[in-house]
C-alpha cells in the first residue's frame, strides 16, 4: 500500500490505517526509537506511542512523506523518553553521540537564537550543501543515532572514514552555524 | 543544556533528508558509491577505459575535419557520437600502445586537490599512490601506515579540506623516503601519459604541493590529452606504413639512446618494482619533433593528422612551423634550452597560446 492510502486510512478514520503503518514502517520506527533507547521492550512502546501520535495528528495533518513524519513522530517521543529516564539510567551509545554533537552546538548561554524559521534554514541549507554522501552519514549519525558501525557498514565504508568524515563534518557545521551569526 | 540543542536542531532537519538517509535506502546510495569510486580508486583501469573509449571517439573523426575532443562540460557517456566504418583504422597494435602502471590507490571525488578534468579519470594526482611505489614499500607496510594516517587526523582533529583523503603523495614519499629518481623513472614510464604528478612540487614538500595540487591545471590535462591524441594519430600512420617500425624504433632507442643493450635490458630493475628501467614507447617518453624527425613524416601528412586532432579547448595552436623549421628559435627558444627538457616539455613548447597563457 502507498503513503498516499495509508495517510487517507487516517482521514478516514480507519483503524486498519495503524496495520498498514506497522507492516510498512514499524521496522523503521523501531530501529529509530532503538537507536535512542537501547532497548527493545523500551522501543516498542515507544513506536506504540507513534502510531497513536499518528492517529491524533492525522487529519488534520497529510504528510507529504510519511516515513519522515512518522520517525520525527518516533524521535521525539524516543528522545523525551530517554531524558525522563536518564536520571535512572545511562543509555551509553546515545551519551556518546550527544555528547559528540556538544562539540559543535553553540552553547546556549548567551546565545540569542529567537528566529526558529532562520535556525532551520541556516541547518537545512548547510545540510543541502553537503555531498549525498556526506549528508547521509551525517543525518544517519545525528538524527538516526545510528552506530558508527552499523552506518560503515550499510554504505560500504570503514570505521575510520565514517569517523573522520563526521569530525570533518561537525566542523564544517561548527564554522558554518558562526558564520551566519549563530555565534558560540 | 547542549545536548537538548543538538537534539532541537536536528529536530529541524527536513523530512526529504531524513528520507534519504533512511536506512532502507542505504545499499543503493552505497552501491551508487561503489559504481563511482571504482573509477576513481582504480585509476589504471579507468585509463585503460578512457582509452578505449578514445579510440572509439576518434574513429569516426578519422576521416572527418570536426574537433576530436568534445568540449570540457560534456559528459563522456553522452558524446561517443556516430561509429562509422573502422576498418582502415582499427589495427592498432598492441605493441604501439602506451603502458599503463599498476592501479593507482586513492584519488578523492570531491577534493578540490584532485578536480577531475578528464572524462572521470583522475587526472590530479595529491592523494593517489601508484601500484608500483605501493608494492615497492609492501602492502602490509602500505596498510598500516594509512591506518596510522587516519589516526593521526582523528587525534589531531584537522579538517584542513573537505573531502581529502587522509594521506597525500607527499606524505607517502617522504615517509617511506621514495627516492625521487625512482618515482622518476615510474613517471616517465608508466604515469606521465595520464596522471600529473609534479615531482618538482611534490618533493619540495607539502604546502608547495598543495599550492599547485589546488592549482587551475585544466590546461596542462587538455595539453596532455592532445599531444597523447596526436602522438598516437602519428604512430598509427607510421604504423600503416610499415608494421614492425614502432617496434624497430622501441629497440633501436633502448639499445642506444636509453643505453640498455638486448642482452641486458631485462636485468636492469627498478628496485623493488620488478619494472625495467626501459624505453617502453609511452607518449611522454619521446617528443612529437623527435618521432617526426626520426620517421621523416612529411609535412603534409602531419598537418593532415593536425587538422583532426586539433582541439578548441586546448586554447592554443600547434606550430607546425617551428615543428618543421631548422631554426628552433622560432618559438622562442633554442636547441640547448631543449636538451635539457622532458619530451613533454619540449611538446608544450611548440603549442602557441593565443594570449600567451599556458599553464606552465
Amino acid at each position: 500500500m502507498d503513503d498516499k492510502q495509508i495517510v487517507a486510512l487516517y482521514w478516514e478514520r480507519s483503524e486498519t490505517a495503524i496495520t498498514e503503518t506497522d507492516k510498512k514502517y514499524g521496522k523503521y520506527c523501531h530501529y529509530i526509537a532503538h537507536n535512542i533507547l537501547y532497548s527493545d521492550q523500551d522501543a516498542e512502546e515507544c513506536v506504540n506511542d507513534t502510531y497513536q501520535k499518528a492517529w491524533e495528528t492525522m487529519p488534520p495533518k497529510k504528510p507529504e512523506l510519511l516515513s519522515a513524519y512518522l520517525g520525527k513522530l518516533t524521535r521525539h517521543i524516543a528522545i523525551n523518553r530517554y531524558i525522563h529516564e536518564r536520571a535512572k539510567k545511562r543509555t551509553p551509545g546515545t551519551e556518546v553521540i550527544l555528547s559528540e554533537a556538544e562539540e559543535f552546538i553553540p552553547d546556549p548561554v548567551g546565545s540569542d537564537i529567537s528566529d526558529e524559521i532562520h535556525l532551520r534554514d541556516v541547518i537545512n541549507s548547510f545540510v543541502a550543501s553537503l555531498s549525498q554522501e556526506v549528508r547521509v552519514v551525517f543525518v544517519r549519525r545525528y538524527w538516526y543515532m545510528s552506530s558508527v558501525k552499523d552506518i560503515a557498514t550499510d554504505y560500504d565504508m570503514t570505521e575510520s572514514n565514517v569517523k573522520v568524515m563526521l569530525m570533518r563534518t561537525r566542523n564544517k557545521f561548527k564554522d558554518y552555524l558562526e558564520k551566519e551569526g549563530i555565534t558560540i | 543544556m547542549k545536548q537538548e540543542k543538538m537534539i532541537r536542531y536536528m529536530n529541524l532537519i527536513d523530512s526529504k533528508y531524513i528520507a534519504e538517509a533512511d536506512p532502507a535506502n542505504a545499499k543503493n546510495i552505497a552501491k551508487r558509491k561503489s559504481r563511482t569510486s571504482l573509477i576513481f580508486r582504480y585509476g589504471a583501469l579507468a585509463a585503460s577505459f578512457v582509452l578505449v573509449v578514445g579510440v572509439l571517439l576518434a574513429m569516426p573523426y578519422l576521416q572527418h575535419d570536426d574537433p576530436v575532443f568534445p568540449d570540457q562540460t560534456d559528459n563522456p557517456h553522452d558524446s561517443t557520437g556516430p561509429i562509422e566504418d573502422t576498418s582502415d583504422h582499427s589495427s592498432v597494435s598492441t605493441d604501439t600502445e602506451p603502458v599503463t602502471d599498476r592501479p593507482i590507490i586513492g584519488g578523492s571525488e570531491y577534493c578540490d586537490h584532485d578536480v577531475v578534468y578528464n572524462y572521470g579519470v583522475q587526472d590530479g594526482s595529491f592523494h593517489s599512490i601508484p601500484g608500483t611505489l605501493i608494492e615497492y614499500v609492501g602492502q602490509d607496510e602500505f596498510s598500516k601506515w594509512v591506518e596510522k594516517q587516519t589516526e593521526d587526523m582523528l587525534a589531531s582533529n584537522e579538517g584542513k579540506y573537505d573531502s581529502c583523503l587522509v594521506f597525500s603523495i607527499v606524505d607517502f614519499v617522504n615517509d617511506f623516503n621514495i627516492p625521487r629518481l625512482h618515482f622518476e623513472a615510474i613517471n616517465d614510464n608508466f604515469l606521465a601519459d595520464y596522471y600529473d604528478y609534479n615531482l618538482d612540487a611534490i618533493y619540495a614538500g607539502k604546502e608547495e604541493a598543495e599550492a599547485y595540487y589546488l592549482s587551475d591545471r585544466s590546461q596542462i590535462i587538455r595539453e596532455k590529452r592532445f599531444i597523447r591524441f596526436f602522438k598516437s594519430q602519428l604512430r598509427l600512420y607510421v604504423e600503416n606504413q610499415d608494421a614492425t617500425a614502432i617496434t624497430n624504433w622501441i629497440e633501436e632507442k633502448n639499445a642506444t639512446e636509453w643505453g640498455f643493450s638486448e642482452a641486458t635490458r631485462s636485468h636492469i630493475e627498478i628496485p623493488g618494482s620488478g619494472y625495467s628501467d626501459e624505453f617502453r614507447g609511452g607518449y611522454s617518453q619521446y617528443s612529437i619533433k623527435e618521432f617526426i624527425d626520426y620517421f621523416d613524416i612529411p609535412r603534409d601528412v602531419v598537418e593532415e593528422i593536425y587538422l583532426r586532432c586539433r582541439n578548441p579547448a586546448l586554447e592554443g595552436e600547434l606550430d607546425i612551423e617551428a615543428l618543421f623549421s631548422t631554426e628552433s628559435s622560432d618559438i622562442g627558444s633554442n636547441d640547448s634550452d631543449r636538451t635539457d627538457k622532458k619530451p613533454l616539455d619540449i611538446d608544450r613548447s611548440y603549442i602557441v597560446y593565443k594570449a600567451d597563457n599556458s599553464a606552465e
